[in-house]
């Protein structure tokens, strides 16, 4: 299985963000894309969910071209997204937003285990399953956004910027749920601004700027290469605990 | 003191009507941000359609009551289908537009079906009239606040509890996100349109046997229904519910002790009244919708 991207430009109105993006990621890998903000790093993973469509190139998922297919068909051939930002619904509680992320599995048998796995992940998840999203800290509200995306039992899963505002502690955490999800059989494919974190977690890396990939490599010969130290690791980095 | 309770039971009566109106204009609303302004032709519509059912088929009013709201939920989803659908991810004026639009439409297509003349629907409900002292309530009307007040609670229920209300929730929150979620958000559009669309003709025909038909009686409906869905601080249930049933109320208490003639003007006072003081409307939380 795999996830393939060939030649993808994509656009909003006449702004095209994308150019000529070809990419792969394999069956348990953990791949990353790396670059700073605006690079079109957010409009790669929202073409391949489905919000939107390539004006040039295709996606193939399976051996099958997923470019074009809605939103929620892509949730169903087994790829999830979890927003940026999170995305939660905040005056839901915790529970009905894991309802919402299962909602493929509802009224099966699969729901119930799809929950008893992300409160394995998440214990704090389940005892707060009453809390209104809204009210949990950021880092709850990062865990209630993954947990919510692996209800719906993603052969990959698509992570944007899971690292974004929380506490080095947290995003450590983060990155060894990562690590645990893809020790599940998960791919994922990892959308990070905090190239240091990404990359580490990695087996192979992209760099995109304004929209090109410019640099393709593994994990750790991109933590290596000069271009990417100096542009995305940056000398006084500092290593998080 | 019992003209007081004649007063306050008409307009708890009138208000339950108003909130069935609004119940859909506020779901539709939430999730699309489209001011759906032939929402009170679909009341209107959903009268027309009963008074034609008794006529042509002489069944059970509240059969006739009944295939009207579902066919009101059929025309809800085609109308959503041709009219806004289109128009979706578009400048927010458009499906306006396209919504004043239907609302001519359907008050002229009523005027050439049926009449520009006023017809009256008849049940027996409507003449019986039930008494204590000098309280005195028709069935007809004991019969639109039993079917609003049941049909609020079943709604309630139904967006809280199910898969699908949960659904519509999370689009009336985010609706990008809910998509993410595997959900098929046209799906949950039109769904909201059935739901609204019967709702508001649920409140037609069980209103038209206390009233007249006319082909134009939707305009001020719908209207008022929007008043009630900013004062509910739009998009929000039950704000949108609270808001109706006090419509209802000013209504009929300016009827009773200020002047009738003042009817229709003390709604859009109280709006503007409430404006004044709290622009978010009387339970709005700017954040929060459905709830």
């Amino acid at each position: 299985m795999m996830l393939k991207l060939d030649g993808v430009s994509c656009g909003y109105g006449n702004v095209q963000v994308l150019w000529d993006i070809s990419l792969e990621v394999r069956d348990r890998e953990i791949v990353t894309i790396i670059g700073p903000n605006g690079a079109g790093k957010t409009t790669i993973l929202r073409t391949i969910s489905g919000l939107m469509k390539p004006s040039a190139g295709t996606i193939e998922f399976d051996g099958k071209v997923i470019s074009g297919v809605p939103a929620h068909k892509i949730v169903d051939m087994g790829i999830s997204q979890i927003p940026g930002g999170r995305r939660l619904f905040p005056l839901m509680t915790v529970m009905e937003n894991l309802d919402l992320g299962g909602y493929r599995w509802r009224k099966t048998p699969t729901f119930d285990e799809a929950l008893v796995e992300v409160f394995q992940l998440f214990p704090r998840l389940e005892e707060r399953k009453d809390q209104q999203a809204g009210s949990l800290s950021g880092g709850e509200q990062q865990m209630l956004a993954i947990g919510r995306g692996l209800m719906s039992r993603p052969k990959y899963l698509l992570l944007d910027e899971p690292s974004l505002g929380l506490a080095p502690l947290i995003i450590k955490e983060i990155g060894n749920i990562i690590t645990t999800i893809r020790q599940r059989g998960t791919t994922i494919l990892l959308v990070e601004q905090n190239a240091n974190l990404a990359l580490k977690l990695s087996d192979r890396g992209y760099v995109l700027e304004t929209g090109r990939i410019v640099l393709h490599d593994e994990g750790k010969n991109l933590r290596d290469n000069p271009m990417v130290k100096k542009s995305y690791l940056g000398e006084s980095t500092v290593e998080e605990a | 003191m019992w003209e007081f309770l004649n007063y306050l039971m008409n307009g708890i009566v009138s208000g339950s009507a108003y909130v069935m109106v609004a119940l859909g204009l506020t779901l539709i609303f939430g999730i699309l941000e489209i001011l759906h302004f032939a929402h009170g032709e679909v009341y209107m519509l959903g009268a027309y359609f009963a008074w034609t059912i008794l006529r042509v088929y002489d069944v059970n009013y509240l059969l006739a009551v009944f295939l009207s709201m579902v066919i009101a939920a059929v025309l809800g989803v085609v109308m959503e289908f041709l009219c806004f659908r289109p128009l979706r991810g578009k400048p927010l004026f458009l499906p306006l537009i396209s919504a004043v639009g239907l609302s001519f439409f359907f008050t002229d297509a009523a005027r050439i079906l049926w009449s520009p003349n006023p017809e009256a629907i008849s049940t027996g409900f409507n003449r019986s009239i039930v008494h204590i002292g000098e309280f005195y309530i028709s069935q007809q009307r004991i019969l639109m606040f039993t079917v609003a007040v049941a049909s609020i609670v079943l709604l309630y229920l139904f967006i809280q509890k199910t898969f699908m209300g949960k659904a519509m929730r999370a689009a009336s929150m985010d609706l990008e996100a809910t998509a993410l979620m595997g959900i098929n958000i046209d799906v949950v559009v039109s769904v909201t349109f059935a739901l609204g669309s019967a709702l508001a003709a649920a409140s037609g025909a069980l209103l038209g046997p206390i009233f007249v038909l006319v082909p134009h009686m939707g305009t001020l409906v719908g209207l008022k229904a929007f008043v009630c869905v900013i004062l509910g601080g739009f998009g929000d249930v039950r704000g949108t519910i609270l808001a109706g049933f006090l419509i209802g109320l000013t209504e009929s208490l300016t009827v009773g002790y200020v002047d009738s003639q003042l009817k229709d003007a003390s709604t859009f006072a109280v709006l503007i009244l409430v404006l004044l003081v709290r622009p978010s409307g009387l339970f709005g939380t700017k954040a929060g919708k459905f709830y």
